[in-house]
């Protein structure tokens, strides 16, 4: 039941990546994710360049294999909405489902292929960037480079509630396994139906919850002074190896799209 | 005694579905051996905790935050299962019994916000006679009985969120009653509640027949309510005495933290 609790993204460990500032990372990430998305279907040689860019982050990251394919899987239900293109583009049939008499074409292939090695591969540097960077020092990040206010306060009290919201959920789960009890020879359980509705309700509940809560902060944030900004202590500066880290990944980026343009 | 009648009309009515959820009569309502908990962070909140309490026994729990209390309150219904052993009613607490065991244990959690999670009164009292698959009839019977038992009658329709927290303490009582239960389990019951409140919730349970067992800081509930006090530290059961005793004994309440009532 612990696993209702959101756990950290972060993965302890130390390295050339971890030292890099936030601000670097993010843009590296947003640029590659944009190169990405640029990379013409089927042109596998571009492809190939831009695995091996994810690929030497990984390496330097010292992060385990296992643990950045693991949780890019978070990528796979998006993919799924690229499936029903095999079956929509015209061009030559490979195949034709059995019963349906669907048919599958070939370019319908390579561009769901295309499209699932993109978000595949721009998924894996986000998860990159985010086992190798604290939360905190992301959310900085996003202000100093000048993210709208609303969106960069939005995700720092996102992360800062959402283990207490998560606690609370967790807690009304306990409540309601506690009374959820049966009596031997007498089938319950209730209906699936009931079981939503009951489901359902506790979302509800937990919003409403949410709701009054936020308005409890943002009095005490009030009474304290808030004025639309959350005020952080220091403000690093990028140092040396900061600027040499962006400048080198800036020129193996353009490097990429070149590849891609080609 | 607040409506107890209503309250006990309700145990002759259900006498042959208690007979077939209860274990043999043992005389003895919780048994703990031995028992162990981490939590996952590596926390140790109970270290070889031995408990025993009798049928009808009213027993407090006392102790600083992160003693243990709540954490061995929640091993008595299986919300959490530890190391060692744990036999309740005479019914050992394992995968197989453990819904029949939370018919058993009527748990009242500390915040009435994460027990209430319905839209109004009723759908909440009704939810673990629904779960238990009652008959309809049987379960508007026993809403209306929790509530009068808990001197709430007529709040069926009203929405938890817009009571106080004393009515909505008491509606978690309802909510656990209406199932029936032999022993009420209470994480911190007083907390939080104005004068009127707490002694109205005094009143409440002294005049329930269920064994009670309840995890708190507040000492005039512990000397109005409870026979036995058993108080816990670092995980451990450090006193377990009459709460006399202990009221009693200035230097052992000093060297627990506790106050005097």
């Amino acid at each position: 039941m612990t696993a209702f609790l959101p756990g950290e993204r972060f993965h302890h460990g130390e390295g050339l990546l971890y030292d890099t500032d936030a601000r670097i990372k993010l843009l590296i990430v947003v640029a590659f994710a944009f190169a990405a998305t640029a990379i013409p279907e089927g042109h596998w040689r571009a492809f190939a360049a831009f695995t091996l860019f994810v690929a030497v982050a990984i390496a330097i990251s010292r992060l385990p294999l296992w643990l950045v394919l693991r949780r890019s899987l978070l990528a796979l239900p998006f993919v799924l909405a690229a499936v029903p293109l095999i079956f929509t583009r015209s061009g030559d049939t490979v195949a034709t489902l059995p019963v349906l008499g669907w048919t599958i074409s070939d370019s319908g292939l390579i561009a769901v292929a295309s499209i699932l090695l993109k978000s595949w591969l721009a998924v894996l540097m986000a998860v990159v960037l985010t086992s190798t960077t604290r939360p905190l020092d992301l959310i900085r990040a996003l202000e100093r480079l000048h993210v709208p206010r609303i969106l960069a306060s939005t995700v720092f009290f996102m992360y800062r509630y959402l283990f207490v919201i998560g606690a609370e959920g967790q807690r009304m789960m306990r409540a309601r396994e506690s009374r959820s009890a049966l009596m031997p020879g007498v089938s319950g359980g209730g209906t699936i139906t009931w079981r939503a509705r009951v489901l359902g309700t506790m979302v509800g509940t937990l919003f409403i919850h949410s709701f009054s809560r936020s308005e409890r902060i943002y009095a005490a944030m009030l009474a304290r002074g808030y004025d639309g900004t959350v005020r952080f202590m220091e403000e690093s500066s990028l140092s040396r190896t900061d600027r040499i880290f962006g400048a080198i990944a800036c020129v193996a980026l353009g490097g990429l799209v070149l590849v891609a343009r080609l | 005694m607040l409506h107890s009648e209503g309250w006990y009309s309700l145990l002759d009515s259900k006498a042959i579905i208690a007979e077939r959820t209860a274990g043999p009569s043992t005389g003895c309502a919780v048994d703990v051996t031995n028992l162990s908990y981490t939590y996952p962070n590596g926390f140790e909140a109970l270290r070889s905790v031995n408990l025993t309490i009798r049928e009808g026994e009213r027993v407090a729990l006392m102790g600083p935050n992160g003693a243990g209390k709540s954490t061995l309150l929640m091993h008595l219904n299986g919300v959490l299962t530890g190391q060692g052993r744990i036999e309740i009613t005479g019914i050992p607490l394992d995968e197989s019994t453990v819904r029949q065991i939370r018919a058993l244990v009527g748990f009242v959690f500390q915040n009435p916000d994460d027990q209430l999670f319905s839209p109004t009164v009723f759908d909440d009292i009704a939810y673990g006679p629904l779960y238990m698959g009652l008959p309809k009839d049987d379960i508007r019977r026993r809403v209306s009985d929790a509530l009068a038992a808990v001197d709430m009658a007529g709040f069926e329709e009203r929405m938890p969120h817009h009571l106080s927290l004393g009515q909505r303490k008491r509606i978690s009582v309802a909510t656990v009653l209406a199932m029936d239960p032999r022993i009420l389990v209470l994480d911190e019951p007083s907390a939080g509640l104005d004068p009127r409140a707490r002694k109205g919730l005094i009143q409440l349970l002294r005049g329930l027949p269920q064994t009670l067992i309840a995890s708190t800081h507040d000492m005039r509930l512990v000397r109005d309510l409870f026979d036995r006090a058993v108080i816990m530290q670092d995980g451990r059961i450090v006193v377990d005495a009459s709460t006399r005793e202990i009221i009693d004994d200035e230097v052992l309440l000093d060297q627990y933290g506790l106050e005097l009532p």
